[in-house]
């Protein structure tokens, strides 16, 4: 499927589902980060927490994307990415994103958001800077990715909250998956 | 037209969760038996692929005996739905059936329930429940 149909498809999506306001999703959101900065102290611990979670949650979302979206077929790493930036991001954040710096393999690639409504009323602290905010994301999109065969690794590589002028996730892929045959087989 | 019964297997080949409707002739050994369609069915889709003309993955849509016909749907993320119904479907687009299925069955009472532990068996009795409604209410049934 072409951009801009993906866009479209995107859209389409995002305006029959049923969705929440966008403060209860960003103040739910903060939260949960302030809660886990009591408990775990370390940025870098609490960074790793909500990768894990992020994981937890894309394992099952990636079932809604498909159900909703109705992409059956996911045929390569390519379009994965522009399925994830202009249909995965607009049923879930109402924005947005776009593939941009390919290496010249199609292995990896970045994610990039100007707009993201987890920070919305977000600013960090000093003591905090360590801190890669909106992190679940990398774990939600590496729990998708792995149900669907492709394993791959997410960085957070830019945040508006450290004063960049966009956001960007770095998203590489390690390996593919194949399907394996039942292994008690005889 | 009826409907005999139907597998939903996880990308592992774990049965996850089973029914059957009219099935006169029981299985015997229900673990035997659900390897053995595993196998088969991720045969069938290696097979299909390997004599494409393109590229794509094209997995099967259903086979026919003169007894029965076995319908397949499967996602990206590996879960294949099999429904298998007597052969006299027609026209009927059963393929759609099993997509309404995961759409709305498995993503509603089994992605969305917090406490389903991914690829366990499916023990929810809503799932069975709307399962059973939405194969009952089909006009095929």
């Amino acid at each position: 499927m072409s951009k801009v149909n993906l866009q479209r498809l995107g859209e389409t999506v995002f305006q029959s589902s049923d969705r929440v306001s966008a403060e209860l999703l960003a103040l739910t959101y903060g939260s949960t980060v302030k809660q886990l900065l009591v408990d775990y102290e370390e940025p870098d611990e609490v960074n790793k927490q909500l990768d894990q979670m992020g994981y937890n949650i894309g394992i099952r979302l990636i079932e809604d994307v498909i159900a909703n979206s109705k992409i059956y077929t996911i045929s390569s790493f390519v379009d994965s990415a522009e399925i994830v930036a202009k249909v995965a991001f607009k049923m879930y954040l109402g924005v947005v994103a776009n593939t941009v710096d390919w290496n010249s393999d199609k292995t990896e690639f970045s994610l990039q958001f100007d707009d993201n409504p987890l920070t919305e009323f977000t600013e960090l602290p000093d003591r905090y800077s360590d801190l890669w905010y909106a992190n679940i994301l990398c774990g939600i999109i590496r729990g998708a990715y792995e149900m669907v065969q492709m394993k791959v690794e997410c960085k957070y590589t830019k945040c508006v909250l450290r004063g960049d002028d966009t956001n960007e996730i770095r998203i590489v892929l390690r390996e593919m998956l194949l399907e394996r045959p039942p292994l008690d087989d005889e | 037209m009826t409907v005999h019964c139907f597998y939903l297997f996880n990308r592992d080949g774990v049965c996850l969760f089973y029914a059957e409707w009219n099935r006169s002739r029981k299985v015997k050994n229900f673990d035997e038996h659900c390897k053995l369609m595993f196998g088969m069915l991720f045969e069938l889709k290696n097979f299909c692929t390997k004599l494409s003309p393109k590229d794509a993955a094209n997995p099967p849509k259903y086979y026919m005996t003169p007894y029965y016909a076995l319908h397949y749907f499967d996602t990206p993320t590996g879960l294949r739905f099999i429904l298998l119904t007597t052969p006299d479907f027609g026209n009927s687009d059963v393929a759609r059936v099993l997509r309404r299925l995961y759409g709305e069955v498995y993503l509603d009472y089994v992605v969305k329930n917090p406490l389903y532990e991914p690829g366990s068996q499916i023990t929810s009795k809503a799932f069975s429940k709307k399962l059973d409604a939405v194969v009952r209410n089909l006009p095929c049934f």
